[in-house]
């Protein structure tokens, strides 16, 4: 047990301990629900401790001549629904680079994050199949040859069972495959001698509870969704190849121009690895976990860059979001030439990527660094359906990102140039910005209309809506959540209606239906200053005063009071308080609170000054606004000045280098 | 005209005094005052669409007015370039266009400089009488410098593509290349050559200029003239030029260090007019710097072999 295990408990308890003071929290048990339980000192839980539904002994041997894999093994797959079942599925992910005519590849209009589709064609093939609780049958034949509904796609594939298969019985399927890799357009396959290995074996999908299955073909904007289980994998590679892989080394035996390395991860629920001889390789100790970084020759900065970032957010991460469980990470930035392997998250194995000159010139490296390690939590612990709810996983990832990030680099959280300083906030409010942004949030990841669509929508405006959320109710308040949400689902398969719960348990039912507003149905705001006006008002002169000689002069003139009017407007469903600042010509500043409730609110403020100018969300708080530049109002506004300035040094500058 | 026993066998005689009773250094510092008047208004006329754009995002409703524009982490500048972006891409080929315009035009202007920094003495038959008006100078010689600044652009167009199919074809020399660097670097070694050219262009560009203005020739005979100069002095006028490049670096490292300082994000009006002085005054300097440069360049080229000058008389 780490120093940040002790943190992270302390923390936990210490916040429960205050929950029962916050007028928002509710600390009240349901006998029925076993996430209703608060998270007391002891109650993270642990790899060991997990159910294991789907536990993987396997062994692969890579050709690299002809580069192709043949595996074999043994599956130990549990039915840990309520319900019987007569089918298994399977996701044969491979295959979605058999042809053009995947569903993967036949669209040119959605062709994955890279945007190509592949040369060299790959596949995988079945060539054993059985169970040994169902007679050890040769259950092959009974597969069907493609997706369901889909005869051009063989990625999902149905295996009816010969008897059901009653709730908590457990199933030892065999099975042995033979891949042919494709080249590497979206993080499988292989580039010259480099090869990663992401969903590269025959993986049985997800029975819920309810016995149902989550089935689903590769979609190219799609992820990937799974059970947890043991993995103990054993990889035959040629003797010169380095090699990263989920979990921890158990062997490494090199015999006759080969190598045998075993592998093991406990409670994980997906195995990916790597082999490449150009690697260099550097070790670290972080935060009690022993961290790999395998890296291409040339890349020191970055590498240097990379383990400064785990440095900094695997304890960060630690403390926010629970305890990182395994006793190893794996990071693997791939050479340049397979940089489609990059930017990719898998159980206690990352992915990042880049040029070798990245590190020299911005914080791409870092970036990509401390998104994909905060996957390990938005994805790996809690273990929610990316295909089904993209969000859960990239959205509050992308939150836990920016948070991160602006903690170790402040306002230049994204990079500084020239003196240039560009935060992640401007950069993900930028992306929601450009593109579409009024449609649903949480929806299925094959329902985007294209990549750009789904990235600024379920990153982009995910995690500008939950720092909005952190910023109007609280950051503590917010991050206490996400910490009860993660310590709660901690392997896991929540889905958004545990994660709105949570909210609502500590935020407060106005938070929450905010939440669900903007994921489920799209709502947004604009705040925005309508209208400011003044007025001279005179007052009426009063008949008892006396003039300066003490003696009754008559009326005294009428002393005149300015009367200045600042309409608040909300436009969209959702409603934030937001507080309001007014600035008179004296410069006085009158604060003044709106609930966010009704579409305008009125401000009246009379004085012997004029008010001048008026601001809505002086603080910046409401980060999803769609327009923050209608936020403010005044009287007379001057001349951009400093745009002038820079605009004209600009091309003064630039006029003197076109000159010949 | 008689020669100096001293004069070595080849080189011109040294320039006599002009008689005219010119005040140079009054002409140069008209002649500046002029150059940067000119470059100050055409920037002006670009800047102007741009700054209506920004002055009618909204920004100029926050008490800190486009000073939210500099604030660290530009969430504002990227809401303003988002919000204007149509605009800002219509006004994109427009403004291009003007500083086109304006560069070829600033011909007229480097045409008074040069003017203003020659040495005032006829050392070769083809030299222009220093009593001609200026309008038939102007007739003269602005026509032949307008051909040698479109053959200089078109050099330079040329130089870039030949820069980038070379680099190009230097990178892929390296296909299966472990070390990334490598790829990278022959195609950074060709940009810098590439670069160097471009300055060799533009030492080129700058001594034909001075031979069309001092010496009254053609654009060809200037440009022959020109690359017999580079010939014969190519490392003095290199390492003078190389000068230049560095103080003009160190004038704009200087700016920036002092508006940096000035934190304009902060928003009152003087820190704008000091960030505003701190650059107009490089743009002073950077002026100053090409006239020292020019006008070392017209005492190099001056100073040149009778067999040329006989050369140049006979063309």
């Amino acid at each position: 047990m780490g120093r940040s295990d002790f943190r992270w408990r302390g923390l936990a308890t210490a916040t429960l301990g205050l929950a029962p003071c916050l007028p928002c929290a509710s600390s009240v048990a349901r006998a029925d629900d076993p996430h209703s339980a608060p998270v007391g000192s002891d109650a993270l839980a642990t790899p060991e401790s997990v159910e294991k539904v789907a536990s993987y002994t396997l062994s692969a041997r890579l050709d690299a001549d002809n580069q192709t894999l043949h595996g074999e093994g043994t599956l130990i797959w549990l039915n840990a629904s309520t319900v019987a079942t007569r089918e298994l599925y399977f996701h044969l992910y491979l295959n979605a680079f058999e042809n053009a005519q995947t569903l993967f590849n036949r669209s040119p209009f959605t062709r994955g994050r890279s945007g190509h589709t592949t040369r060299r064609w790959g596949k995988i093939t079945l060539s054993k199949l059985s169970a040994r609780e169902l007679g050890g049958v040769d259950l092959l034949p009974s597969l069907e040859s493609h997706t369901p509904g889909d005869p051009l796609d063989g990625t999902d594939r149905r295996l009816p069972l010969p008897r059901p298969v009653a709730p908590g019985e457990t199933l030892t399927i065999d099975l042995a495959w033979d891949s042919v890799l494709p080249d590497i357009v979206e993080r499988t396959g292989v580039s010259r001698d480099f090869y990663f290995f992401g969903q590269w074996f025959p993986k049985i999908a997800r029975l819920e509870r309810d016995g149902t299955w989550a089935h689903f073909p590769f979609h190219p904007q799609a992820e990937f969704y799974a059970d947890f289980g043991d993995y103990d994998v054993t990889l035959d590679v040629p003797e010169a190849m380095v090699v990263g892989a989920t979990g921890q080394r158990v062997s490494d035996v090199a015999d006759n121009g080969r190598r045998r390395l075993r592998q093991r991860a406990v409670a994980v629920h997906d195995f990916a690895w790597t082999a490449w001889p150009g690697f260099e390789r550097r070790d670290e100790r972080i935060a009690g976990v022993d961290v790999h970084l395998l890296y291409p020759p040339g890349h020191g900065l970055n590498a240097e860059r990379t383990l400064e970032a785990v440095r900094f957010a695997l304890p960060h991460f630690s403390d926010r979001y629970g305890t990182y469980p395994y006793p190893d990470l794996t990071v693997v930035h791939p050479p340049a030439h397979a940089a489609s392997a990059g930017g990719m998250e898998y159980p206690t194995l990352i992915t990042t990527g880049g040029p070798w000159h990245q590190a020299y010139w911005s914080r791409a490296v870092e970036l990509v660094t401390v998104h994909e390690l905060g996957h390990q939590w938005f994805y790996g612990l809690v273990a929610s359906n990316e295909p089904r709810w993209p969000f859960l996983d990239e959205g509050l990832n992308s939150y836990a990102e920016i948070v991160a990030s602006e903690a170790m680099f402040g306002a230049a959280s994204a990079g500084s140039l020239g003196g240039l300083e560009v935060s992640e906030t401007a950069l993900h409010r930028a992306g929601m910005l450009l593109g579409l942004h009024d449609s649903p949030i949480a929806r299925p990841a094959s329902e985007f209309v294209d990549f750009t669509e789904l990235g600024g929508l379920v990153y982009s405006r995910t995690a500008l809506l939950f720092r909005t959320i952190g910023n109007v109710y609280g950051p503590e308040r917010l991050e206490r959540a996400l910490r009860l949400y993660t310590a709660r689902y901690r392997f896991e398969h929540p889905g958004p209606e545990e994660l709105l719960s949570t909210l609502e348990e500590v935020l407060g039912a106005d938070a929450a239906a905010n939440v669900r507003g903007a994921l489920f149905q799209g709502q947004g705001v604009n705040y925005s200053v309508r209208e400011l006006r003044s007025v001279r008002r005179p007052q009426p002169a009063d008949a008892s005063s006396t003039g300066a000689g003490g003696a009754r002069d008559g009326l005294v003139p009428p002393k005149a009071a300015i009367e200045s009017r600042v309409v608040l407007h909300r436009e969209g469903d959702l409603r934030f308080p937001v507080h309001a600042v007014l600035v008179t010509s004296r410069g006085e500043r009158i604060t003044r609170l709106w609930d966010g409730v009704g579409r305008d609110e009125i401000i009246t403020h009379v004085g012997s000054d004029p008010v001048i100018s008026a601001r809505v969300d002086p603080n910046d708080a409401i980060l999803i606004d769609e327009n923050l530049l209608d936020n403010a109002r005044r009287s007379a506004p001057p001349v951009p000045l400093g745009t002038w300035e820079r605009g004209l040094y600009a091309f003064q500058l630039l006029s003197g280098w076109l000159a010949p | 005209m008689t020669m100096d026993q001293d004069t070595l066998e080849g080189a011109a005689p040294e320039p006599r005094v002009s008689a005219l009773g010119r005040n140079p250094v009054r002409a140069v510092a008209v002649a500046l005052l002029l150059a940067y008047v000119f470059r100050t208004c055409t920037a002006a006329l670009a800047t102007f669409p741009l700054a209506a754009a920004v002055g009618a995002s909204g920004i100029q409703s926050f008490p800190e007015g486009d000073a939210r524009l500099f604030e660290p982490g530009a969430l504002w500048l990227l809401e303003v370039l988002i919000r204007e972006r149509a605009l800002l891409d219509e006004l994109a080929a427009p403004i291009g266009a003007l500083l086109l315009v304006g560069a070829l035009a600033s011909i007229f202007v480097d045409w008074l400089l040069v003017r203003a920094l020659r040495p005032m003495a006829r050392v070769s038959p083809t030299d222009p009488p220093p009593s001609e008006p200026l309008s038939r100078e102007a007739a003269r010689t602005l026509p032949g410098l307008g051909l040698v600044t479109l053959a200089t652009w078109i050099a330079r167009a040329l130089l870039v593509l030949a820069t980038v199919g070379v680099a190009m074809t230097a990178r892929s020399y390296f296909p299966s290349a472990r070390d990334e660097r490598l790829p990278l670097l022959a195609a950074a070694l060709v940009t810098l050559i590439g670069g160097v050219g471009w300055a060799g262009l533009s030492v080129l560009h700058d001594a034909t200029v001075i031979e069309v203005i001092q010496r009254g020739a053609t654009a060809r005979q200037a440009i022959a003239s020109a690359l017999g100069a580079l010939r014969r002095k190519g490392f003095h006028l290199a390492a003078r030029y190389g000068l230049l490049l560095v103080a003009s670096g160190i004038v704009l490292a200087a700016a920036a260090a002092a508006v940096s300082g000035l934190d304009v994000a902060r928003g009152s009006g003087w820190r704008t007019l000091g960030a505003a002085m701190a650059h107009q005054l490089a743009i002073g300097a950077l002026l100053v710097l090409r006239a020292a440069w020019l006008s070392s360049a017209i005492t190099t080229l001056a100073a040149r072999p009778r067999a040329d000058a006989q050369a140049e008389a006979f063309l």
